[in-house]
């Protein structure tokens, strides 16, 4: 029996040292600005063994302003294959999030609340992948 | 001897309703304004996909109070949108978007409003599916309040400057689909924070499933859901009497190979001025 083992193991160590050589990306991107009035909002976005592929992302954040200027952020990623081959091959997260809490006039009690989460998580061969996020808030009297 | 059990379906469902009560009357926004896009996607993928995504937007008229009751004239609503989807390998194609702004709308404007074209093809191999759950529900309450808005009203030509009573509402469309190989198409928007009390009140929510013409199948193949429901109270003047009440709810699944399959759902619901 213990003979016959041999060459199994020698299969596994070999697939084991293929695997760990073939080289692979593991990234993580993320943010998050609080722009008042008990305001939070933040993402991410990690890639894991990610093998071939073009990232872009894009950020903006206006969190000073002049008056009446609204707070802002613009956050963008995009996964797509290098070009010239057919997709890109790995996992790709993103995770958005943001709560607002608002009140009315003098009063101290919450007038206004308002609270999101998207989480997506694509894996596999990659033709596309682009997500995109905009947030702007402001006073208008 | 070979066993197959060969379903066709050819449904083609269109479901309008639409109710007027003269009900609703939704919260004014606050000064601020916030439009929020949480998330625009365009997704091709062979393989697999898993996404989660809740939004939630609760507005006061008067801010909230202990103890949760409102005050005469005080509004409140909720909106609440979620959306799950999962695939397990296969080709997938995706465009979703959701647009949000909290500010106060006109008629015709929305506060939440989504939209979701999936294309999905299974991987034979695998036996893969894409599963999808997509909901959208309103909750609106209000106080009596002394309005001085005409009202048209059947019954007495006029109501100046008098009550209109206090209301519950609640509304809801939800889908959830299971798939092989097809199209989904989805539209939600919802319309609950208003620029005066005669902007109604607004639900939409639209499904449709059709084949994925560019895979060669002439069908969509799997299992489609669809729930909506409505529910309404209303008092009488100043009172904590109850005047009217209003419940709807509408159910269907369909299971096979689908031509076309289509639904749709609006209400509104507001008060309207002569």
């Amino acid at each position: 029996m213990n003979v016959n083992n041999i060459p199994q193991i020698r299969v596994i160590i070999t697939t084991i040292l293929f695997v760990s050589l073939i080289p692979s990306l593991i990234c993580a991107d993320s943010w998050s600005v609080s722009p008042g009035f008990d305001t939070d909002v933040s993402g991410s976005t990690s890639l894991v063994n990610m093998e071939s592929f073009v990232m872009e992302s894009k950020l903006k954040i206006r969190a000073v302003g002049e008056e009446g200027v609204p707070a802002g952020v613009e956050y963008m990623v995009s996964i797509s294959p290098i070009p010239g081959t057919e997709a890109a091959i790995g996992t790709v997260r993103t995770d958005f999030r943001g709560f607002i809490l608002e009140s009315r006039g003098l009063n101290t009690y919450e007038s206004e609340r308002n609270e999101w989460r998207d989480q997506a998580m694509v894996s596999g061969a990659i033709v596309n992948f682009m997500k995109s996020f905009t947030y702007t808030s402001g006073i208008s009297l | 001897m070979n066993k197959k059990i060969i379903c066709v379906i050819i449904i083609t469902i269109v479901l309008a309703l639409v109710s007027i009560s003269s009900a609703d009357r939704l919260p004014n926004g606050s000064n601020t304004t916030n439009r929020q896009i949480p998330s625009e996607t365009y997704l091709e993928v062979i393989g697999q996909m898993s996404s989660h995504q809740v939004y939630q937007l609760d507005t006061y008229s008067n801010g909230s109070h202990e103890g949760g009751f409102l005050d005469e004239g005080e509004t409140f609503s909720s909106v609440i949108y979620k959306n799950d989807m999962r695939t397990n390998g296969g080709y997938l194609a995706q465009s979703k978007g959701l647009k949000i702004d909290e500010g106060p709308q006109q008629k015709g404007g929305f506060n939440v409003d989504s939209k979701i074209v999936s294309t999905y093809l299974t991987d034979p191999e695998i036996g893969s599916k894409m599963t999808s759950s997509d909901s959208l529900e309103m909750f609106n309450s209000g106080n009596y309040t002394r309005s001085s808005l005409v009202v048209r009203n059947p019954v007495v030509a006029d109501i100046i400057d008098d009550y209109i009573g206090g209301f519950n509402s609640y509304y809801k469309g939800a889908s959830a689909v299971e798939m092989t190989t097809g199209q989904v198409a989805t539209m939600a928007r919802a319309r609950s924070v208003g620029y005066d009390d005669a902007v109604p009140a607004e639900l939409r929510y639209l499904i449709g499933i059709h084949p994925d013409m560019s895979s060669g199948i002439p069908y969509a193949a799997g299992t489609a859901s669809t729930q909506f429901a409505m529910t309404n109270e209303e008092g009488a003047g100043n009172t904590t009497e109850m005047s009217s009440t209003k419940a709807m709810s509408d159910a269907s699944t369909v299971d096979g190979q689908i031509f076309t399959f289509s639904k749709s759902f609006v209400v509104t619901s507001g008060i309207e001025p002569n």
